[in-house]
């Protein structure tokens, strides 16, 4: 597979992803009314339904405060995995934060 | 073993004449995924159940491992889990997560290397070892 293929893959992926609402990118677009529990875009201030101010964090900073995270990049590992699958960044056991309860 | 649980997170908004209109949560991030329409009922309990039924579950992907209803948005559809029980993962890894060495073939399933499956999909095998 060409470097153009796999680029051209990941993007197709990312797009039918984002469509259907799954995936990194729609965590990122996202926030969530702490009032009203309402979807906003991440370019929001304020609540669309109740007019609540949006905190800063995105649905993505949510997710990653509750996994592993490489310190090299900063993209969530597995608990399984050694190394970044991204950077290649050696994973200490105690790498990142995890707060997820079962 | 997964805890049976009935629906996702709720609230009830009770209006005149018995009517009821139940608001759903994803049961990770507290996302409303469902207002369901006013539905009479003469007991909570019986209302609650159409409310799921007809509209609630449509609004959800239930993990199979914790049980929990989550919106799309907390659902990893490649490992069918939510993101609590299986983190997403590059498709297409660059580095092996067991060894460590660059990967050549970003399509490969398994590591050419050391033989770890690239992609755990939420497992809780021991460092995602196959064998």
């Amino acid at each position: 597979m060409t470097e153009y293929d796999l680029e051209t893959k990941k993007a197709l992926r990312r797009v039918s992803l984002l469509e259907y609402g799954f995936g990194p990118e729609t965590l990122r677009g996202r926030k969530i009314c702490p009032a009203c529990g309402r979807g906003n875009g991440a370019y929001r201030t304020d609540c669309i339904s109740c007019g609540t101010a949006l905190p800063k964090e995105t649905l993505y900073d949510f997710y990653r405060a509750r996994h592993r995270c490489c310190p090299g990049c900063g993209v969530v590992v597995t608990d399984v995995a050694v190394y970044c699958p991204e950077c290649g960044t050696w994973l200490s056991k105690e790498t990142g934060a995890k707060g997820a309860s079962g | 073993m997964v805890q049976a649980k009935k629906t996702a997170a709720y609230r009830v908004i009770a209006g005149p004449g018995g009517k009821r209109v139940f608001r759903f949560y994803c049961d990770i991030s507290g996302e409303l995924c469902c207002v369901t329409k006013s539905i009479r009922a003469d007991a909570e309990d019986e209302a609650l159940e159409i409310a799921w039924e007809t509209e609630g579950r449509w609004a959800f992907d239930r993990c199979p491992q914790c049980g929990r209803y989550v919106s799309s948005a907390m659902f990893n559809i490649n490992a069918e889990r939510c993101l609590d029980c299986a983190p997403w993962e590059n498709e297409y890894p660059v580095f092996c997560h067991h060894c460590g060495i660059r990967l050549k073939d970003p399509d490969a399933f398994f590591c050419p290397a050391c033989g770890a499956r690239l992609l755990v999909g939420g497992t809780e095998e021991e460092e995602g070892r196959t064998e």
